[in-house]
């Protein structure tokens, strides 16, 4: 392993014998994030996961509200015969040897259908595109907002920071989840109800990164340096503070849009939620409830692709941080 | 320390203040009005009547009579009138805060237990496979969704296995005994207990590794092995009283996860809890119930980061409250 220096790449001197590779910082994070093997797995599951619902509505057979009654609570199959009326239903192997010219092979439900034959594969897909849409944009904003009230609490400090503080204790001993639930009981929920309902709660929430970091630089050197060349708290704020949080924002927003899809998945699973007809991984939860016993698969697909985006973006973070701070790692 | 305790108290009030003038302030602009539900089934009842009832209610008043009156009679105890089930609000809360406390008490133990074990186990035979074996279990089990490993779990013991019920809190057919019913109950309370338990151990866990880590590389536990003191005394004497300090900060925060995460998993086993009812009225457009849940739950969790304050002191000695 060759030592690595973050510096200006530069001329060596002659004399120094040992090969030593000078490696810039941002390629520095990358190697490191490249050695962190589980966040790059949950990288490539992930952007996999991105494909599976972003591009894959395009490549299925059936649209997401395709009522089918005569397929219902079929499961999973790639392989299917059209049902007939009066004949057993026929899937996968069986149905490959048992195909004929009157009953053809046709492609069938990777995933199972739900009790109104809709395909739950293609259902998920949709569904992921709300989950994982709100648990991105939410993510975004939520950080965005929680740096500007952090880094300006953090800033002005004394009355505006004991107002922002104390609100920011407010927030956080309220249990969320029932507050959000009258909220979105007051607020009829769709995708950007959702998104705003879930952004009032996180924006607050934040902040205390930030407001740690703007009250560490307020004392640095560069601080002073702009402030004597007449910088204004905007400038300070946009050009100088937040550029220097963003390594521990960026961490806390990976980790936020797994937080944001747990929640709104709960949400939805409650039924307070992303509401029916539009799917999320949570609501198609709910629905599945009901059919424990005959169709367990709907049950276990929507929660399989919600571990995996949580799981993978807590691995993200994971390597993200031990990425751009080495000292950060908990081991 | 007393002093302290006082001063905290005091620092409470305003924010359980504040909180109860943004949940009365919700419950005033919820859709609906509170007299639907008199006169949806009584043709008998005239606008006059209406008029007349909400002047009685004090429903015109301005917001801040409102809300003292709301206040003061929260204060006695006096929560407000269910409109769903027609009983006192209290009279509903109370049984129900008792159900949700047994299994939040009941899973913080064992969470603890679990954690402090599991991050010992891992610290002290860093890098081994019971350590890598059991990180892997942490961060799977803070990426679980907790109701999908609710329902998961319902079909493995109660829907394939039958060995524990899905849902609800005793049986009806349950002998007299004591031991009878504890188990009665044991079996109902296993599946809730164990994911409340299991998404706050994980955490916990990997912070007792974490910290007792960084605590086994200070001085004095050099000198305390070099005096003669077994492993054991080492580890669990000295060592870990230290690195229980950001722990109980962990701890102190997770209060509000607890009480949140109670709703979604009282609800997916319908365990007759504060949860469970949360979500029943807010269903039900019985806000009334949810805002005193909801202040219920508010003060519980600012009790319970008190309760770490303190804790924290009698751990470190080193801290001063002045």
């Amino acid at each position: 392993m060759a030592r690595e220096i973050a510096a200006p790449t530069r001329v060596l001197p002659r004399y120094e014998e040992k090969q030593v590779k000078v490696v810039g910082l941002y390629r520095m994070i990358l190697m490191r994030f490249i050695r962190h093997r589980l966040a790059v797995i949950g990288l490539g599951v992930e952007t996999a996961l991105l494909f599976f619902t972003f591009v894959g509505p395009f490549l299925v057979p059936y649209s997401p509200d395709q009522v089918n009654l005569r397929e219902r609570f079929a499961p999973p199959s790639f392989a299917m015969l059209t049902p007939v009326t009066g004949q057993p239903h026929v899937y996968n192997m069986a149905a490959v040897s048992a195909a004929s010219d009157e009953r053809p092979l046709r492609f069938g439900h990777p995933l199972g259908t739900d009790d109104l034959g809709r395909d739950t594969m293609t259902r998920a897909m949709f569904g992921g595109r709300v989950s994982l849409g709100i648990g991105f944009i939410v993510a975004i904003f939520a950080t965005i907002m929680s740096a500007v009230i952090g880094s300006v609490s953090g800033y002005a400090g004394g009355w505006w920071d004991n107002l922002i503080q104390r609100a920011n204790d407010v927030s956080h001993s309220l249990p969320d989840l029932p507050i959000l639930m009258i909220l979105s009981k007051m607020f009829p929920p769709g995708f950007w109800t959702m998104c705003l309902i879930l952004l009032a709660m996180g924006g607050i929430r934040g902040g205390r990164v930030t407001r740690s970091m703007v009250l560490r630089l307020k004392q640095e050197q560069f601080t002073e340096a702009a402030k004597a060349s007449g910088a204004a708290w905007p400038r300070l704020i946009f050009r100088h503070f937040i550029p220097n949080a963003l390594s521990p924002l960026t961490v806390s927003m990976t980790l936020s849009v797994g937080n944001a899809i747990r929640t709104e998945t709960s949400l939805s699973y409650l039924g307070l939620g992303i509401q029916p007809p539009m799917p999320s991984w949570g609501n198609m939860l709910s629905n599945a409830q009901q059919y424990f016993f005959s169709a367990p698969w709907l049950v276990f697909y929507p929660g399989i692709f919600i571990f995996l985006t949580l799981f993978c973006f807590n691995m993200i973070g994971d390597g993200l941080r031990d990425a751009f701070d080495p000292r950060m790692t908990q081991r | 320390m007393g002093r302290f305790i006082l001063h905290r108290i005091l620092q409470m009030l305003p924010i359980i203040v504040l909180v109860s003038i943004l949940a009365f302030a919700l419950l005033k602009s919820m859709p609906g009005d509170p007299l639907d539900r008199m006169f949806e089934n009584n043709p008998d009842f005239t606008y006059e009547d209406y008029v007349r009832l909400r002047a009685l209610y004090g429903l015109d008043d301005p917001f801040y009579v409102a809300y003292f009156k709301w206040a003061s009679q929260a204060l006695q105890g006096n929560l407000g009138y269910s409109r769903q089930y027609r009983v006192p609000a209290q009279d509903l809360i109370l049984p129900r805060l008792q159900n949700t406390m047994t299994l939040t008490i009941i899973s913080f133990i064992f969470a603890i237990q679990a954690a402090l074990a599991i991050g010992i186990i891992s610290a002290v035979k860093q890098y081994s496979a019971i350590d890598y074996a059991s990180m892997a279990l942490t961060f799977v089990g803070s990426s679980l969704p907790n109701f999908w490993l609710g329902l998961m779990l319902i079909i493995l013991f109660s829907v394939q296995l039958h060995w524990l019920p899905p849902g609800g809190i005793m049986s009806t057919d349950v002998g007299p005994g004591f031991w009878e019913r504890a188990l009665d109950r044991g079996k109902y309370l296993a599946m809730p207990v164990f994911i409340t338990a299991f998404a706050e151990m994980t955490s916990w866990a990997r912070f007792t590794r974490n910290s007792l880590l960084d605590v086994l590389q200070l001085d004095y536990l050099r000198t305390a092995r070099a005096k003669g003191l077994t492993e054991q005394t080492v580890i669990l004497r000295h060592a870990l009283k230290n690195s229980l300090l950001p722990l109980v900060t962990v701890i102190g925060t997770s209060f509000s996860r607890f009480f949140a995460g109670a709703v979604v998993i009282e609800t997916v086993f319908s365990y007759p809890g504060m949860g469970k009812l949360m979500y029943d009225s807010v269903m039900g457009n019985d806000f009334v119930v949810s805002m005193s849940i909801l202040m219920i739950l508010c003060v519980m969790v600012l009790w319970g980061n008190l309760l770490a304050d303190i804790t924290y002191g009698w751990l470190d000695p080193r801290i001063r409250y002045d």
